[in-house]
């Protein structure tokens, strides 16, 4: 348990007010009492507006907070799109994902960070797109709301979609986050609650883990390095 | 009759968790949504491994009894309780114990943590408040304060989207969002 301990756990898909209910400062304080290191507040709106949110101090002492969007297109024009005109604005950029058309174009697009809920329709992924992602380095997100917020056939089907994500994303070596995806601190789960439900299809422990602290941790640092250009280009001194 | 030996005995951890809800909910009530949420996770048979019971609940916190090698699954199942009664509420595990009287001390009878936040004089208590985000203007009724935390109920109808989009019946906001500082 040494390792669970001193590991920093981030969740990186937290949506706050105006979209949804809870202010900034709400969830802040909430995810720090669960034991989180830092969140990402992202925007969730179907124009893709950016929010940008100003937490009162005492709030967020010895808290990390980014600021993310969630772009939620309909057409992979769109997504290109918004993805080149959002990108310097924020730290992670998430894609709304389900669609099979968008699912492709969010793991192809290198700029993407992160693509959300691929599984919306109860569909898993698939070879080609598990190994664009990993190409890339998309993560693919497993989104823990969908475990706790839907119950019976819904459930059964995030379930077993989510199942077949982690064994292609094993098999490519796709970068995997868990989110809460929460849409009120009522959906915020502690890192070990998260790890307990990841679980439950069939992630090991360790995986799991690394899912909450090491790869999200991974994806701040290198959108938030100055001295980074892009994929493999770096400014050395 | 002879109690089974203690080297027979199935071992046991206590969890201590607390609960974090819209109301008032009651221990029936928890104790329903539990078996329920159990069966609809891990079925009938997984319900029979986990041995899971609840010896004590009051006052939004609780331990709950379950089998030794099953506690991550407790854990998830737990976690998988999104609303009892049509009420939003959140359980968070605070701890694992052996017994319970190590669970009540370190985990139950400890200072809550949410009071090293720095609180202010409250001067008033007043029903109403209002406060302002992203170009947001909302004012409402306060329907609960913990600490710093508060949850409000608008007075306009115009946000039940928002309301309704999160599932959930009041804003959660905190003192510090407030833009009448005087009222605590």
């Amino acid at each position: 348990m040494g390792v669970l301990k001193q590991s920093r756990f981030y969740d990186i898909n937290i949506h706050s007010l105006p979209d949804c209910a809870d202010s900034p400062s709400r969830l802040v304080l909430e995810a720090k009492d669960m034991g989180y290191s830092g969140i990402c507040l992202t925007s969730f709106n179907k124009n893709n507006t950016l929010h940008k949110h100003d937490i009162p101090l005492p709030a967020r002492s010895d808290f990390e907070i980014y600021t993310g969007i969630e772009i939620q297109v309909e057409k992979v024009a769109k997504l290109t799109k918004e993805v080149s005109r959002l990108r310097g604005k924020v730290d992670i950029i998430t894609i709304g994902g389900g669609n099979e058309d968008i699912n492709r174009a969010a793991v192809e697009n290198g700029k993407v960070d992160i693509l959300s809920h691929p599984t919306a329709h109860g569909k898993p992924l698939n070879h080609v797109l598990a190994k664009a992602a990993a190409d890339n380095g998309v993560a693919v997100d497993f989104n823990m709301d969908a475990l706790i917020i839907q119950k019976g056939g819904s459930r059964i089907k995030a379930l077993a979609a989510m199942r077949q994500n982690l064994v292609l994303a094993r098999k490519y070596g796709v970068p995997m986050v868990i989110t809460s995806n929460a849409r009120s601190h009522y959906d915020l789960r502690s890192p070990r609650e998260m790890m307990a439900l990841a679980m439950f299809f069939g992630m090991t422990q360790d995986e799991a883990l690394h899912a909450l602290s090491v790869v999200p941790q991974g994806i701040i640092r290198r959108n938030t390095d100055s001295n980074r250009i892009m994929e493999g280009v770096e400014i050395v001194e | 009759m002879k109690i089974l030996p203690p080297t027979l005995r199935e071992s046991k951890r206590y969890l201590a968790f607390s609960l974090a809800a819209e109301d008032e909910i009651y221990r029936h009530d928890l104790i329903n949504e539990l078996n329920f949420a159990t069966a609809a996770l891990v079925g009938e048979v997984g319900s029979s491994e986990l041995g899971m019971r609840l010896l004590g609940f009051e006052d939004c916190h609780g331990i709950m009894q379950c089998a030794a090698n099953n506690v991550w699954k407790v854990r998830g199942v737990m976690a998988s309780i999104s609303s009892i009664k049509g009420r939003r509420v959140r359980i968070k595990v605070l701890g694992v114990s052996g017994t319970v009287r190590a669970t009540t001390q370190n985990y139950l009878l400890i200072k809550d943590v949410k009071h090293v936040e720095p609180e202010r004089e409250r001067t008033e208590q007043l029903d109403e408040c209002g406060f302002f985000i992203a170009n947001m203007a909302i004012s409402g009724q306060i329907v609960r304060r913990v600490n710093n935390e508060m949850d409000i109920l608008p007075n306009s109808p115009n946000y039940e989207d928002t309301l309704n989009n999160s599932g959930t019946r009041y804003f959660g906001i905190t003192v510090f969002d407030l833009t009448d500082k005087e009222i605590d």
